[in-house]
């Protein structure tokens, strides 16, 4: 055969190998040894010097177009080979996820740890107190002694005459005040606080506050108002605002309490904020320079402010949740709606 | 406080503001408006005659003709009251009237039409508190000063009043006084109010005794009145209680309580002619009965005040009077106290007895001592006026009272270094005068306030500071950040560990819970493993369910289980981080609660939480604190338990000391809970001991340079050999070159013959060069001749 015979023979043979196997045979009987394209390279030794390298040529062109059709069609086979082969591994991706999702937290428990970062960032430390308190602490130095009306607002829970268990966050104010002996405070503590309350929707025999208090010099009521105003507008949102309302604690001087715009009508009042476009979050004030007094600081030299968050009422607004009870109660699905993220 | 709009504004003007109005500004000032109620809110009433009345046959109904007036002249009404009867004036509410139950329309009733209905005034919406017959059984029957025809039947009877409720807070008892309620609302508005003085009634000095032998009472004024009537009160009197409160009885109490609702004075009237003696001494001596007004006989004990007569008691000062001095229909001559008693031991004498009054709320708040004399001359006025008392004899008062006025220098900085404002120093001072302090010595930089006598709460600049600011608003507080140190707002590595285990738990499928603190008596004895003394009882609990301090965490977080066990929720791992307390102390711990299938793994092959899980969570709890497993061992049980499985538990020791235990629950336990077919796993750690104790800081060490060689050996043990002491007697004796060992299966069936197969891997490593198969062989014979000491034969 002509040499353009061979190239046209084994175009074809290679395109209508139908797979690997074949393609092996046609590679043989093109590309081999004894194929007839090493023949005629054995005839050249017998060419004119001119025609031999024509020639020459011409064959090894042959060979790189065989050659070259045999790679590509050998790819082509290869690629049709794992396509199959993987269209036998489909898998069901529907089916149910390995579980890595974390389970569930107490909101209250949330809630308190966003807080208390919050107030990390602004350089607080926080304060930990205990359950279980002396009156002294949770009372007298914080400006309620004995027979003082505001021990009849926080019905108490006594283990003695002498200790109860706290019926708010405050005495780690006094706590932490003793041990800065007259010197510069900035602390929050969160905990447990517990009134002889009876338990319904609203009301909770125990109940969480984060406390904070600031004592430095030429502190005030501002300071405390845009304080709190970052605080809330980190927690709640930068389009809530706050608005301050005189109030009366024996141990702040003067008194208020906070309120945040409602979310809902965004202060134009709405039933959840029984049309006052106001919500009420937390109490707080300038320390009563009585409570400077009795844990050991010069109020002529010193000021500060002090706060109190009710958790409960913080979770309930922040995630709409609708009786306090369910907070202690720890249904699973009910944990399961908040997650750390 | 009931505060009754209409009295108000008879103090001080209003009638361009609405009762809403004045409620939000007191709000902002802190003295919230809780409520704003109208007494009624019924409409379209008149005033009607019955003309003609006929008991309707074998009803109780009565077909009346009553006369409406010229508007809508007579009409046919049937009415089922029994005081219905011919020439009554009575209230009617015509067709379209909007009462509490309902809308009245034209109807007909057996057969007959009634175009209207007669009213009681528990239909008009009065509470049943201030009614009496023929009300509460029948029709409000109107007295002659009603004409008919009238429509503002409403205003008439004092009932179209709006009542306010001021949720008082404990720093301003003196407004528990209608007059200085006005007094706020006329600083807050800047409007003049009323004058209530009323000039001294003179008379004779009686010749009687009234004073104190303790000095728990400082001061006690009194008056005597003589041939007094005692009767109905007028309307006037009456529906000025009633919009606040207080239930009308006759004109001499009313009168008591008129005068202590508009000063905040509480009075005390006693029938003269039934004291034993020319006397009334207060006492705190009184030991024995004391039967009160209420009927009811209570023990008065040492230290109580009493006020006296011939030392017997006649009244729990300030509390409740005693009813055999009380007045009755048949008074005639009467004393009237206005006194002074010591608040804190009015608190604890009503607190004790239970016994809690309109007075004791007084004086236990706080009275401000000037408004008793005010008080007893207003009640004297009202005494002659309405009783028609003849002749009042003053009686010397008792007043040891000190008079000293509380003043206070102010500087604009002295308010504005409080409130963080810009105040000028006459802003400040109109604004405290127009609060009723006094000014004085003003000079270009300060002046002198003088506190009103009964603002008792205030006491320092800080209050003049706060008054400034409620009156003017909050608007002109200049909020900024304070500019401080910067501080490093840390958490201290404690309080780090803490969270990075909440967060490390709840990643691996815990959920964390907040559980109650006080638990039952039950409870509080439970799962005591840890627990260091007895559990802390309350005092005075609401309820037994919440009556102890819990010592530990487990049986919060069993009650937890049960609970969502009942609510068919299945599978779950509980934790719980949280102080506790009992005799020895307070402690933080750790608890882990686990029941039916692991959360986190391949949803297609669930397994059970096993004793391994809580093993796990430890070791990962103990790995963030950075506590080495060669530090803490688990010891199985050396003691009996009923609440622990006897041979699926653990006590967690270190440094010699029990700082957790886990394990399966006791079978037992289920029933105590309500647990029913659930396995159940609990783990309970001090925390605060482990976070405690002095760790290492994390150091590189060298990743082996030559490959490492595993061999697998299968090992025939004794069904007691633990897995430890298997591994421990490898690496004892495969010397340097063993890096690691590590169980990869145990079974044990029939075949075996009553023993154990353990698998085990070694890992082989030299530092200093490849290992050669001589070296593996050498360490490999070795440990394989030391297991066959120990009766460890290789399968």
């Amino acid at each position: 055969m002509e040499l353009d015979e061979i190239k046209q023979a084994a175009l074809k043979a290679i395109n209508d190998a139908k797979n690997s196997d074949a393609l092996t045979s046609v590679r043989n009987l093109f590309l081999s040894k004894k194929s007839e394209i090493n023949q005629k390279m054995g005839e050249l030794k017998n060419l004119a010097a001119e025609e031999r390298k024509t020639f020459g040529q011409k064959i090894n062109e042959t060979r790189n177009a065989i050659s070259k059709a045999f790679e590509e069609k050998l790819a082509s086979i290869n690629a049709q080979a794992l396509d199959a082969r993987l269209k036998n591994e489909k898998i069901d991706i529907s089916l149910p996820a390995n579980s890595y999702n974390k389970a569930g937290v107490n909101p209250l428990a949330l809630v308190e740890e966003e807080i208390t970062e919050i107030f990390l960032g602004m350089g607080y430390q926080v304060y930990e107190g205990s359950d279980v308190e002396s009156d002294e602490y949770n009372f007298e130095l914080m400006n309620i002694p004995k027979d003082h009306p505001a021990r009849e607002m926080q019905d108490t829970f006594y283990l003695s005459d002498t200790m109860l268990l706290r019926t708010h966050t405050s005495p780690a104010q006094a706590r932490a005040m003793k041990e800065a002996r007259g010197g510069p405070v900035r602390i929050i503590c969160p905990g447990k606080c517990y009134r002889r309350d009876n338990d319904d929707l609203t009301h909770s025999h125990q109940f969480m506050q984060i406390e904070g208090l600031l004592i430095d010099k030429g502190i005030h009521l501002g300071h405390l108002e845009k304080t709190l105003e970052a605080f809330v507008k980190k927690l709640f949102g930068e389009k809530r605002e706050i608005r301050l309302r005189s109030s009366y604690f024996p141990f702040t001087e003067p008194s208020v309490e906070v309120d945040v715009s409602c979310d809902k009508c965004g202060g134009k009042g709405c039933p959840t904020c029984k049309g006052t476009g106001y919500i009420e979050i937390l109490g707080a004030g300038v320390v009563n320079p009585r409570v400077l007094k009795l844990n050991g600081y010069d109020p002529k030299e010193y000021s500060g402010f002090a706060f109190g968050v009710g958790l409960e009422r913080i979770a309930m607004l922040k995630y709409g949740i609708d009786d306090i009870r369910r907070f202690y109660q720890n249904d699973v699905r009910f944990l399961n709606e908040f997650k750390r993220r | 406080m009931l505060v009754s709009y209409r009295w108000l504004s008879e103090l001080v003007d209003l009638h361009d503001l609405t009762p809403e109005m004045v409620a939000k500004k007191l709000t902002f000032a802190g003295v919230e408006v809780e409520s704003i109620a109208r007494l009624s809110t019924a409409s379209n009433l008149v005033v009607g005659e019955v003309k003609k009345c006929e008991l309707i046959p074998d009803t109780h109904l009565h077909l009346c003709e009553v006369d409406l007036g010229k508007k809508y002249g007579v009409k046919q009404i049937i009415c089922g009251a029994p005081n219905v009867r011919k020439d009554l004036k009575v209230i009617v509410a015509m067709p379209g009237a909007k009462l509490p139950g309902g809308e009245i329309k034209v109807s007909t009733i057996r057969g007959y039409q009634s175009n209207g209905m007669c009213c009681s005034l528990l239909e008009l919406g009065v509470d049943e508190k201030y009614v009496d017959t023929p009300d509460l059984t029948g029709i409000h029957e109107l007295g002659k000063e009603f004409k008919v025809g009238e429509e503002d039947v409403l205003d008439k009877l004092g009932l179209d009043d709006v009542v306010l409720n001021l949720k008082l807070l404990a720093n301003r008892p003196d407004l528990l006084s209608l007059y200085h309620v006005a007094q706020e609302v006329g600083t807050l508005f800047n409007r003049k109010v009323k004058t209530i003085n009323e000039p001294i009634m003179a008379g004779k000095l009686a010749d009687f005794k009234a004073m104190s032998v303790t000095n728990k009472c400082q001061l006690f004024v009194s008056q005597i009145f003589h041939d007094i009537t005692v009767k109905e009160s007028p309307l006037e009197i009456k529906k000025h209680l009633i919009a606040m409160g207080v239930r009308p009885i006759n004109n001499i109490v009313d009168i008591g309580n008129y005068v202590m609702l508009l000063t905040g004075q509480p009075l005390h009237m006693y029938d003269l002619d039934k004291l034993p003696k020319q006397e009334l001494v207060v006492r705190d001596d009184y030991v024995g009965d004391f039967v009160a007004l209420d009927h009811k006989t209570y023990q008065v004990k040492k230290g109580d005040l009493v006020v006296t007569s011939d030392k017997k008691p006649m009244c729990l000062a300030g509390i409740m009077g005693g009813l055999e001095s009380s007045d009755s229909l048949a008074t005639k001559n009467i004393v009237v106290e206005a006194a002074i008693f010591d608040a804190a031991q009015i608190r604890r004498t009503s607190t004790r007895l239970n016994l809690i009054s309109e007075s004791s709320i007084r004086f236990t708040h706080g009275l401000n001592p000037q408004s008793a004399y005010e008080a007893v001359n207003l009640a004297a006025a009202l005494i002659k006026k309405y009783c028609g008392a003849k002749e009042a004899n003053e009686v010397k008062p008792y007043d040891e009272t000190k008079k000293e006025a509380k003043q206070f220098t102010v500087t604009s900085t002295s308010i504005n270094s409080v409130l963080g404002t810009d105040y000028a120093l006459s802003l400040i001072r109109d604004t405290l005068k127009a609060d009723h302090f006094a000014i004085s010595k003003e000079t270009k930089t300060s002046f002198l306030a003088t506190v009103p006598n009964y603002r008792i709460d205030i006491d320092g600049l800080n209050d003049l500071a706060e008054e400034v600011v409620r009156i003017l608003g909050f608007k002109d507080v200049k909020a900024e950040l304070p500019k401080l140190t910067t501080l490093p707002g840390v958490y201290t590595e404690k309080q780090r560990l803490i969270k990075e285990i909440k967060n490390h738990l709840s990643s691996l499928g815990l959920y964390q819970t907040v559980s109650y603190t006080l638990v039952n008596e039950k409870r509080a004895n439970e799962f005591r493993l840890l627990v260091d003394g007895a559990p802390l009882k309350i005092k005075n609990p609401m309820t037994d369910d919440h009556a102890y301090v819990r010592p530990g965490l487990i049986p919060s977080l069993l009650d937890v289980t049960s609970f969502n066990l009942a609510r068919q929720n299945k599978d779950f791992g509980l934790f719980e981080i949280s102080e506790v307390t009992a005799e020895g102390g307070k402690s933080l711990r750790l608890a882990i609660v686990l029941t039916g299938q692991e959360l986190l793994q391949g949803a297609l092959k669930k397994t059970p939480y096993n004793f391994y899980s809580l093993k796990g969570y430890l070791e990962a709890v103990m790995q963030i604190i950075g506590i080495e497993k060669n530090r803490y061992s688990l010891n199985e049980l050396n003691f009996a338990s009923n609440e622990l499985h006897p041979t699926r538990s653990a006590v967690i020791s270190l440094n010699k000391e029990t700082i957790g235990y886990l394990g399966e629950l006791h079978p037992s336990v289920y029933s105590r809970y309500q647990i029913k077919n659930n396995q159940v796993l609990v783990l309970e750690l001090k925390l605060d001991k482990l976070l405690a104790l002095p760790t290492g800081h994390t150091k590189f060490k060298a990743i082996p340079r030559f490959p490492t060689v595993t061999r697998d050996l299968a090992l025939l043990v004794s069904p007691s050999t633990k897995g430890e002491s298997v591994i421990n007697l490898i690496k004892k004796h495969g010397g340097s070159l063993v890096k690691q060992v590590e169980i990869f299966d145990v079974y044990q069936d029939k075949n075996l013959h009553e023993q154990k197969s353990i698998a085990v891997t070694i890992a082989l490593n030299k530092n200093d060069g490849t290992l050669k198969d001589a070296e593996i062989n050498e360490t490999m014979n070795k440990i394989v001749a030391a297991l066959l000491k120990e009766n460890i034969k290789v399968r």
